[in-house]
């Protein structure tokens, strides 16, 4: 799991040429009044939406997890509650859809979203970096729901 | 600033010749057999310090960065609460001193736990304050980790 600003994305580029190609766009992009939908990067292996949503409660937070593609969540507008455990730190809920890549996990892990222990707020300018061995939870609020408005990149395991 | 897992540590070799050395030092080695000390590596550029210590509460854990060096921390035995935020967003309580390679801060950041088997990369922007309790089940006292530092 990878958590930075957006000024640092350049040191990660290197990792991965599809992860680079992500956070490049997420730098190059002038986001300011950008709609909701979905952004070409290239074909199947790296693209982007947009989104504008009401986070959730803190108690309607779920575990989710990919195999086929790592997410590259940025902040835009508005902070977001996000949670990160291993994987196999969870317990599997609901069973890996292969057309949907998305499988649902329970259990604590280390997180608690009641007090916030273990979860990180997103602020505008910050991007986080989910592998497919990175449970996560994401869209949650920090104190009272509100909109956000932030960018998924998906991008392809190589 | 990277979490993870030590078994997941490949993936982060390319963010340097500097940290691929670190994270494969941890792999390689039989931390538990290894005593407190100071280890090279690659001379001064990477060096790995093991400590065991008490934990801290978190109120009298101080935030740090550093310019010179990135940290890698790993948790060998033992488990720890760590506090992270973005430099540069933080006050300074006491300016660099170049000596020690450190900048002492203070505000507020973003918490997780560190289990044994993980392990935080630090880059320069990145502020931290370690070594403190976790609160549940129940909070281990001492704690064992090696600190990897990379040069910049």
């Amino acid at each position: 799991m990878i958590i930075d600003h957006i000024r640092n994305s350049v040191r990660y580029d290197g990792l991965d040429e599809r992860l680079g190609k992500a956070l490049a766009f997420l730098r190059d992009t002038d986001w300011s009044g950008k709609a909701p939908g979905r952004c070409e990067i290239d074909g199947d292996d790296v693209y982007a939406h947009v989104q504008q949503f009401k986070l959730l409660p803190q108690s309607e937070g779920k575990w989710e997890a990919h195999r086929r593609y790592i997410d590259v969540h940025y902040a835009v507008e508005g902070k977001e509650r996000v949670a990160y455990a291993p994987v196999d730190s969870l317990e599997v809920y609901r069973a890996y859809d292969e057309a949907a890549d998305y499988m649902l996990l329970r259990g604590a892990g280390s997180t608690n979203v009641y007090t916030g222990e273990n979860t990180v707020v997103v602020n505008p300018g910050t991007f986080v970096v989910f592998r497919p061995e990175d449970a996560h939870m994401i869209g949650i609020a920090v104190d009272t729901p509100k909109p956000v408005t932030k960018v998924v990149v998906k991008v392809r395991v190589s | 600033m990277v979490l993870d897992n030590i078994e997941n540590a490949p993936f982060y070799y390319k963010l340097g010749p500097g940290i691929e050395a670190a994270l494969k030092f941890l792999q390689n080695t039989d931390l538990e057999q290894l005593a407190p000390g100071r280890y090279e590596i690659d001379g001064d550029r990477v060096y790995a310090i093991v400590r065991e210590f008490e934990l801290t509460l978190r109120n009298d854990a101080q935030w740090k960065a550093h310019r010179k060096y990135i940290d890698v921390q790993y948790v060998v035995a033992g488990r720890e609460r760590i506090f992270f935020a973005h430099a540069p967003e933080m006050e300074v309580v006491r300016e660099y001193d170049d000596r020690e390679d450190k900048t002492l801060l203070q505000g507020k950041g973003n918490t997780q736990e560190r289990w044994a088997g993980s392990f935080a990369i630090f880059g320069p922007d990145d502020a931290h304050k370690t070594g403190t309790f976790t609160e549940f089940p129940r909070p281990a006292k001492t704690i064992k980790k090696v600190v990897v530092k990379v040069a910049v």
